[in-house]
């Protein structure tokens, strides 16, 4: 099945009792599966079909306010309607999981993948996720919800537009029973019920806000730990395990390639095939945030490189993932340099040939930190 | 009449769209597009939208607009234009016909706000919603231009939409705008008028098309017209225009027939009973009979 | 690992051609990805759809620019740019009705044909605008390059196509016979 089909498998199989989405290519399947899951009677979901993306939010928002589990998923133009509710979710602490299926933002429009989308949302407090193959997105977003609903945090998993939504490829679909037991209903503390009326939302002072956005941060260094024990659970359950940073065969390498996404599926081909030879391993990330410092510090240990492959860019500054691992890696004092590629940015394919030309590039020395190097160039 | 110049020569003026659009065969909104432009005549600015009606323009390094043209978000058609029509105010050059060319999804629903907005303000331009009656470009989901019975995607034949369309020209009468009309491609005359006396006239204008769309309602790709013409003969898209919000004048139809023979022309519609095509018919008197009483008050002064 | 492109027109039923080839191999205990072409894609359009085959799990994921072997399902394209960039030893089997003109291929070329056009025509197997020739170019597929047997097939064709599974089968067995290599 495809990524998508395995999403709104996922997505099916969690019981939300609330979705709302709007159609936005690459993501459209997922709405369509799910619309086909309710009309069968095959999943008991008020389905809202909203008119817009921030409508599709704000319905979630409201659902999730009635204590019920509520799931939606967008894209691109879509998840940038929900800029102002993902903030919105976090604030209100709110366990709304979203799925974003990758997509270049406008304009010009593109149908392409790349990571700017999902990344101009970081700073909006929601928990974020990157997948690999259509297994994980499957087995992140049931992990997503349990996440969601334990750290009262929206959460986001990230699926990359057609390399990952379109591609079909073998998936385990787990036992419902076991998903049930894994992911039992929802029991929100705090709802709207008139038994128990609270108001939500009004105004605050200064210093009450500091300390909610300061609960947050701390809340965000928990959701850390939550998310081992929930992998650890999910793995009890269904034999896969998933963690934070996940290095491949990077022990005795010189050179460790960061990636995040389908991306890190093309560097692991590469890895098994030349990683003894040029002396590279692989570093994935899956939680983007809380941003996983101490994993991401354990995992470079013993290597002296680290090139950061962005599928993005923040014009003016420059590929997202490698500002933050450098300021990672400056506070822990591991003195490794670290560069920075950016490669696929619109869809564009990057290949083992590809990996093999910057790692070339990268063993031939030089000092290539404070440069950007443009894949494909 | 419609400015001295006979329907012949208006068909034998230049295109302002080159041949190769990435529209499927037989598609409305194409047809649509092409008479609009024609009418508008050279002096013209196009935003479009998210949909098929910025898809079909084709892909960077192609286009098959002879005149400028702008693709927008999805929900700004209106603001957008609205705003492009200010800044050519500004500069002198007024003269400019400003057209928002939006579908159904970018007009009904997630543009909503924006067209609200410019028609409150009365902004200077030309609105054009071609309405296939679906988020056709997505793959054919649902939106609130979808009819009754109607399968999409998203209204699958197990729970088919279940609500009416949304009455989009009613919404616009509510702001009091000084030109409202709907229009077929199935009457290129009557379409190619309404828009020529659209361009006369100054304030925000609204003009929805019904556009048939042979890949969402499910139909050989040569009835389009066909289909189009029952649409209006059946009344399910009656031909009028709204002065101000409150003068309707119906354009000239032929004699009204039943829903049957649209209904039963679409595999969109293949899972209406004869209950549910009864219901339709019951609707569709309903609101023709709304809509003639509304023609027989005039401007509604007396 | 094996590379497969399938080359034809939206209406072909080219990306189903894909899922029927994919639940086959997937069948047989291998490691499929498939995936279509992607972009705005209308009726009548060229369109493409790919896989990869291989024993084990296959990680990358990227287009495929140089397939091992080209399935076309209209002649008409094979003088377009369907043949742009393949590899001098990719292997092809063309949708080639003899009254047409033959496909012009180089000679370090395998090249298979099947005039699948009328094995549907004659199975009734159309709809308003084409013929669905897919069904018999999959069992053209399967004899040519011995990748995978007939009874996967079939039996991938019954769990996929949506309506006249017999006639779909039937297809599929009689190209499986009738494809032949052209000799240069």
């Amino acid at each position: 099945m495809t990524g998508n089909d395995a999403a709104a498998m996922a997505a099916k199989m969690a019981k939300p009792q609330v979705v709302a989405a709007y159609p936005i290519t690459p993501q459209t399947s997922i709405a369509e599966k799910l619309a086909s899951y309710v009309a069968r009677g095959e999943l008991n979901a008020h389905y809202i079909k909203v008119e817009s993306e921030t409508s599709a939010l704000a319905a979630c928002i409201g659902g999730s306010l009635a204590g019920a589990r509520v799931f939606t998923a967008t894209s691109s133009q879509g998840l940038a309607l929900m800029h102002e509710l993902l903030h919105w979710a976090s604030g209100a602490r709110l366990p709304v999981v979203i799925v974003n299926v990758n997509r270049s933002m406008a304009a010009p429009w593109s149908l392409g993948i790349d990571h700017n989308d999902s990344l101009s949302q970081r700073d909006t407090g929601c928990i974020q996720m990157y997948c690999e193959t259509a297994q994980e997105a499957l087995d992140n977003i049931l992990i997503a919800f349990k996440l969601a609903e334990k750290t009262l945090m929206p959460t986001m998993i990230c699926m990359d537009g057609f390399l990952l939504s379109h591609y079909s490829e073998p998936v385990d679909i787990p036992d419902q029973a076991d998903v049930d037991r894994f992911l039992p209903p929802r029991k929100a503390k705090y709802k709207m019920d008139p038994k128990n009326p609270f108001t939500f939302g009004g105004g605050v002072s200064p210093t009450v806000l500091f300390g909610l956005r300061k609960r947050i941060q701390d809340d965000m260094d928990h959701a850390l730990s939550h998310f081992q024990k929930i992998c650890g659970q999910f793995y009890r359950y269904f034999k896969r395990r998933y963690r934070a940073v996940e290095p491949f065969d990077t022990k005795g390498k010189e050179i460790a390639l960061i990636t995040n996404g389908t991306l890190s599926g093309t560097a692991r081909a590469f890895v098994e095939q030349a990683g003894k030879e040029k002396g590279v391993g692989l570093i994935k990330i899956r939680l983007f945030r809380p941003f996983p410092r101490r994993e991401l510090t354990m995992a470079l240990k013993g290597l002296k490189k680290a090139v950061v492959i962005d599928r993005n860019l923040s014009p003016g500054s420059g590929g997202i993932f490698s500002q933050e691992i450098r300021a990672v890696l400056y506070e822990t004092g591991q003195k490794i340099p670290v560069i920075s590629a950016i490669g696929g940015i619109g869809g564009v394919d990057v290949t083992i040939e590809d990996l093999d030309r910057l790692v070339q590039r990268v063993r031939e020395g030089g000092n290539l930190t404070g440069e950007t190097i443009w894949m494909g160039d | 009449m419609d400015g001295g110049l006979s329907m012949a020569k208006f068909h034998a003026k230049e295109e302002l769209i080159y041949p190769g659009s990435f529209a499927c065969p037989g598609c409305g909104l194409m047809i649509a597009f092409r008479h609009v432009l024609k009418a508008l005549g050279k002096n013209t600015a196009v935003i479009t939208t998210a949909g098929c009606g910025s898809v079909v323009a084709g892909s960077y390094p192609q286009t098959i607009s002879k005149v400028p043209f702008f693709h927008c978000s999805f929900g700004t058609a209106a603001a957008t234009a609205a705003g492009l029509k200010a800044g050519f105010d500004m500069m002198g050059k007024g003269s400019i016909n400003v057209l928002a060319w939006a579908g159904d999804g970018g007009t009904f629903d997630i543009g909503l706000q924006s067209l609200s907005g410019a028609a409150e303000r009365n902004d200077d331009i030309i609105y054009v919603c071609y309405d296939n009656e679906a988020y056709m470009n997505t793959g054919v989901q649902r939106s609130s231009g979808t009819p009754l019975g109607a399968w999409t995607t998203t209204t699958p034949i197990e729970s088919l939409e279940n609500r009416p369309k949304k009455r989009i020209t009613a919404i616009m009468a509510a702001h009091e705008i000084p030109y409202i009309a709907t229009a077929s491609v199935s009457y290129p005359d009557d379409l190619k008028k309404k828009i020529r006396k659209a361009k006369g006239i100054k304030g925000f204008r609204f003009i929805h098309i019904l556009v048939p769309c042979p890949t969402g309602w499910l139909y050989p790709a040569s009835d389009t017209i066909r289909i189009g013409r029952s649409a209006v003969l059946s009344r399910i898209f009656p031909l009028f225009e709204i002065i101000h919000g409150k003068e309707y004048r119906l354009s000239p139809m032929g004699a009204k027939i039943s829903v049957n023979e649209y209904l039963i022309s679409q595999g969109r519609f293949r899972g209406l009973s004869e209950k549910d095509i009864s219901h339709i018919q019951e609707k569709v008197d309903e609101y023709w009979f709304e809509l003639k009483m509304l023609a027989a008050r005039g401007d509604g002064r007396h | 690992m094996i590379e497969i492109k399938l080359s034809g027109r939206g209406g072909q039923g080219v990306v189903l051609a894909s899922q029927i080839l994919a639940a086959a191999f997937f069948r047989t205990g291998k490691w499929v990805q498939s995936f279509p072409s992607f972009g705005a894609e209308r009726r009548g359009a060229p369109v493409a759809a790919f896989l990869r085959v291989d024993a084990k799990e296959i990680t990358l994921r990227y287009g495929i620019t140089q397939p091992d072997w080209l399935i076309i399902f209209d002649s008409n394209l094979v003088n377009n740019t369907v043949m742009d960039g393949v590899k001098p030893e990719v292997s092809v089997i063309v949708n080639w009705s003899p009254s047409t003109q033959g496909p012009k291929l180089s000679l370090r070329q395998r090249v298979f044909v099947v005039d699948a056009t009328s094995i549907a025509e004659a199975l009734n197997l159309r709809t308003t605008s084409f013929s669905i020739v897919n069904t018999a170019m999959v069992g053209a597929f399967a004899k040519a390059s011995g990748l995978i047997d007939l009874d996967n097939i079939t039996k991938a064709i019954g769990e996929l196509a949506p309506i006249k599974k017999k006639e779909n089968v039937a297809a599929a067995k009689e190209a499986y016979v009738k494809v032949k290599e052209v000799l240069l």
